[in-house]
């Protein structure tokens, strides 16, 4: 491949993102930035967790990714009474023809590329933990056996964070498998408009699938191609490193309110993510620039903050703000030679 | 060189051009406001400069070290290291090129090889963006805003310039010195006794120390003299009180007697050597002026030859022996000079401690002979004439009776001048002695002495009636009942007008007035009505005369009040309180009452104060005379007796 025919990648890739964007956009009305968090962490081979009020079209989102794409999709309703085998499948026992019995996997709905986990938080403990496997292994462990997920595999997972009783708050570790943690704003004024112009109206515009497997696995391919100059390499590191409160670099609020800052799976989701956006944007390197903007759905969720921080209504998102500001984008050290990717 | 090395040649030309910009600008930046740091100091500099606060040269240092700082601060700034890529991403901020010239000069440093087809990809397209960067636009270098807080402080730092301070014109303080406060009293004493000198028709040289001593007294009584230069005066006059007097007086003696007892182994000068031997200098003279008498007489007579001869014998002796003795201890000086020299030569290299300690012994009876040898000159110089007279005198005796009689003659003026000698050294003793006392009353002013001079002043003017006038009556009278207590005691005396220097001794006085009857406490504390008679005349201002005990004419109740009496009378409605005094009995000897006479009067002043006064004064120069007290508690006696006693006129 030389730099010609990467350009025509990369333009190719664009073109598809843009279809991709315009195909949604048909049912969701603004929420650009929801769309691309969901569109990178399907880049990426990560998984979403969209965070917002009933109503805000989260489920409607995840529904629409999945029918642009030629991908299989389920939901999974989690409630308190959801087992693990419910969403895993389970091995029931087959009568064969000839008279025999066999037993036989029937695969639960987590056996599909595009899956909607609705108000995850609803389900216990135990049955959420039965999505960790699944999530970072892209594999199912049943009995004895296990069985590889279909690539690609993204789940969407969706929490209300207004209603908390009867809740499960995810645990950390389940968080940090999560790429992106996206906020599901309310919509403006223009975008209500729109809203109800088109859902209250006669005819709603059919989606076409515009996407295949292919599509999608060679675009996840291509991001990985994408080099990242050190210094921008250097910033992502800086930033995760000032949400550590111990550091150096963590600001005061940060050294104040967070207990745990984020995991190096927070700066690959930077880089990842950085690369992604670069491509959206036609670039063939990431910059500070991209880092930057993705560093609030990249780390809000595996910046834990302390019982101070819980008790003073400090958001995640105000230390990440506190970390851009005090972080400079440049320091002085020597050069380095860039790392190919 | 492939295309992209000359791309990426071109863009780390930009990327070393905008660093230089930028590190222009931070240059810029910092010089300036290091200019207007500068500039303050320079404006603060001037202003001191002009005030005279500052020296020229401090001026000048300071003007250089901010001139300097302002140039290190900018070469600094110019220097310090960039951050990595400053000058690309500077270019890619303002060009909105997201970082693509500093990627792309990253991926340039790696080998062509190795990069990948993106990284080539990434160079391209930063090439193709580098002729549209211009790093002038990216870095725009203009002057910062400093520079106008500068400019507006150069022209404060000009107008300053301009500017003229008035110096105000220094004042010149005058010099004040503390002077020495001797009172009054002390000084009439000193002035006292400088009088009594002169009347006795002192010496020349002894006139001028006296002349001396008044000039020093006259200055401390008008606060001339401070504590320093007072003893420095002092001590000039009391070297020349002693230049004159360094004959040793023992040695004088010893030599006067040496010559009497030579002269006393002859019949015709045993008279003469009798009164020497006796330091009876004025016997002697007439003795000797006897015996030239009889030489004269006897020239018409036959002589007795033996006596004569014998007479010739003792003056010679008398004569000789001085010399004798002298150069007997000069010698003897000579060799102890000797030896102390060897000594020191032998202990130049370090002796032992009892080499060491010997040569010390050895220098100390050095010295103490070398003053013994000047005490003998001084007192030779004084008999000089005297031996010479009487060594002629004996020559003369063999040739012609009528040439020693007045050699003889000559012998006894030279005793009379040796008596007037004495006398004027007596003078100046006791002017030396009136000196140290004078110089002992300083030093007890000198720190913690001047409490106790306060106090004595203060008894000095009670002592002359000038005490109450600030309300120390009213210490001796305290309230009304006690005045009355004490008006009494002192009534019973006949005496008026006390306790008036204050509104407290008003009770006193009326208690005084009306005399007769007046209530006192007794010694176990029990009131008791005394009749006192012979109050003082009845005046019409009621002053109390110096009445004695029962001598007083007065008849009548005393009226009116002492003109001095300060403050309105005191209202007889007004109530008073008795006190009770409980009388403590010690058991300890008797207590003989005396009473002194005129005590109660104001300023001790009376016939009958005076001669108690001369008693006690005489029993306590006894006591001073006969016991061994230290002269600086002798001072004290003397001077307590001094501050009491009754003054003239009064």
């Amino acid at each position: 491949m030389d730099s010609e025919s990467v350009r025509v990648e990369v333009t190719l890739f664009r073109k598809r993102v843009d279809d991709l964007r315009a195909e949604i956009a048909k049912s969701i009305v603004g929420n650009r930035e929801v769309v691309d968090g969901v569109i990178t962490c399907m880049l990426a081979g990560g998984h979403a967790l969209l965070e917002g009020v009933p109503g805000l079209g989260k489920t409607m989102l995840v529904r629409t990714l999945a029918e642009t794409l030629s991908l299989t999709f389920s939901r999974i309703q989690f409630t308190p009474d959801l087992m693990p085998a419910d969403i895993l499948g389970t091995t029931v026992i087959d009568e064969m023809q000839g008279g025999g019995k066999s037993f036989e996997f029937r695969k639960g709905p987590i056996f599909a590329n595009i899956v909607l986990a609705d108000e995850v938080n609803r389900a216990t403990p135990k049955t959420q933990s039965a999505l960790l496997e699944a999530m970072q292994e892209h594999r199912v462990s049943v009995g004895k056996r296990t069985h590889v997920l279909d690539e690609p595999f993204v789940v969407l997972a969706t929490q209300n964070p207004l209603e908390m009783e009867g809740t499960y708050p995810l645990p950390e570790a389940q968080l940090d498998r999560f790429f992106f943690k996206l906020h599901v704003p309310f919509p403006g004024r223009d975008e209500l408009h729109e809203i109800l112009d088109r859902t209250t109206g006669g005819e709603i515009e059919k989606r076409t699938a515009v996407l295949d497997r292919d599509a999608i696995t060679a675009m996840q391919h291509l991001v990985r191609q994408v080099p990242v100059a050190r210094h921008v390499q250097d910033y992502a590191v800086r930033v995760l490193q000032a949400t550590h409160p111990e550091t150096a670099e963590a600001p005061d609020l940060a050294k104040r309110f967070v207990r745990y800052g984020s995991s190096p799976r927070g700066a690959q989701a930077l880089l990842l993510a950085a690369k992604i956006r670069a491509l959206f944007d036609g670039r063939f390197a990431a910059s500070v620039d991209d880092v930057r903007a993705v560093v609030h759905p990249a780390l809000r969720h595996r910046i834990l903050l302390n019982f101070e921080g819980e008790a003073e209504g400090v958001k995640t998102d105000q230390v990440i703000d506190a970390i851009l500001k005090s972080v400079p984008e440049a320091k002085s050290e020597k050069p380095a030679r860039a790392t190919p990717n | 060189m492939s295309s992209h090395e000359e791309g990426i040649g071109q863009i780390r030309r930009l990327a070393k051009r905008a660093e230089r910009r930028i590190r222009l600008k931070r240059a810029l930046a910092v010089g300036s406001k290091a200019l207007c740091g500068a500039l303050a100091v320079a404006i603060v500099d001037v202003g001191l400069r002009k005030t005279g606060i500052l020296g020229e040269r401090q001026a000048l240092a300071t003007f250089a070290t901010a001139g300097v700082a302002v140039f290190v601060a900018t070469a600094v700034a110019w220097a310090l290291r960039l951050p990595n890529r400053a000058g690309a991403r500077a270019l890619d901020r303002f060009h909105e090129l997201h970082d693509r010239l500093a990627s792309a000069l990253d991926f340039g440093d790696s080998p062509a090889d190795v990069r990948t087809p993106f990284m080539n990809a990434a160079i391209d397209d930063a090439i193709a963006a580098a002729p549209r960067v211009d790093p002038r636009r990216a870095i725009p270098v203009g002057l910062p805003r400093p520079f106008a807080a500068a400019a507006a402080l150069v022209v404060l730092l000009g107008a300053e310039a301009f500017f003229h301070v008035r110096r105000p014109a220094p004042i010149a303080h005058t010099k004040t010195i503390e002077p020495v406060d001797m009172s009054a009293d002390d000084l009439d004493d000193v002035q006292d006794f400088l009088k009594q000198i002169e009347q006795t028709v002192p010496s020349d040289d002894t006139r001028a120390a006296i002349d001396e001593f008044n000039k020093l007294v006259d200055d401390i009584a008008n606060k001339r003299l401070d504590r320093t230069e007072a003893f420095r005066r002092m001590e000039a006059l009391e070297d020349k009180l002693l230049a004159g007097s360094r004959a040793d007086k023992r040695a004088l003696e010893e030599q006067l007697d040496r010559i009497g007892d030579e002269m006393k182994k002859a019949a015709l000068t045993k008279p003469a050597g009798e009164a020497l031997a006796e330091h009876k200098l004025d016997q002697a003279r007439g003795a000797m002026h006897e015996l030239a008498k009889k030489l004269r007489a006897d020239q018409e007579k036959p002589v007795d030859k033996a006596k004569i001869e014998q007479m010739r014998d003792a003056l010679k002796k008398a004569a000789a022996d001085a010399d004798k003795r002298r150069a007997e201890m000069e010698q003897r000086r000579q060799e102890l000079a000797d030896e102390v020299l060897k000594m020191k030569e032998k202990t130049a290299d370090g002796g032992s401690d009892e080499e060491r300690s010997l040569l010390e012994k050895k220098e100390r009876e050095l010295e103490r002979l070398d003053r013994d040898i000047d005490a003998r000159k001084d007192a030779g110089r004084q008999l000089d004439r005297l031996d010479r007279e009487l060594e002629q005198a004996a020559e003369d005796l063999m040739k012609d009776l009528g040439l020693s009689a007045n050699d003889l003659d000559q012998g006894a003026e030279d005793i009379n001048r040796m008596e007037q000698q004495e006398t004027t050294q007596q003078q100046k003793e006791e002017l030396r002695q009136k000196l140290q006392e004078l110089r002992e009353l300083l030093r007890q002013q000198g720190p913690g002495g001047k409490g106790q001079v306060a106090r004595l002043k203060r008894f000095g003017r009670m002592a002359r009636g000038q005490g109450g006038s600030q309300g120390q009556g009213g210490q001796q009278q305290g309230g009304q009942g006690q005045g009355q207590g004490q008006d009494d005691q002192g009534g019973s005396e006949g005496q008026g007008g006390q306790g008036q220097q204050g509104r407290d001794g008003q009770g006193g006085s009326q208690g005084a007035g009306q005399g007769g009857e007046t209530w006192v406490l007794g010694p176990n504390g029990e009131k008791m009505l005394m009749l006192s008679k012979g109050q003082g005349s009845s005046g019409p201002n009621g002053q109390a005369g110096e009445g004695e005990h029962g001598g007083g004419p007065g008849s009548k109740w005393g009226e009116g009040h002492d003109p001095k009496l300060q403050g309105g009378a005191t209202n007889p409605k007004m109530g008073t309180e008795d006190t009770q005094v409980q009388g403590a009995d010690t058991g300890q000897g008797g207590s003989r009452s005396q009473v002194i006479l005129g005590a109660a009067e104001r300023g001790f002043a009376s016939r009958g104060y005076k001669r108690v006064y001369t008693e006690y004064h005489q029993v306590a120069e006894q006591s001073l005379a006969k016991d061994e007290i230290p002269a600086g508690f002798r001072s004290y006696v003397k001077r307590y007796f001094q501050l009491i006693r009754p003054r003239e006129g009064q």
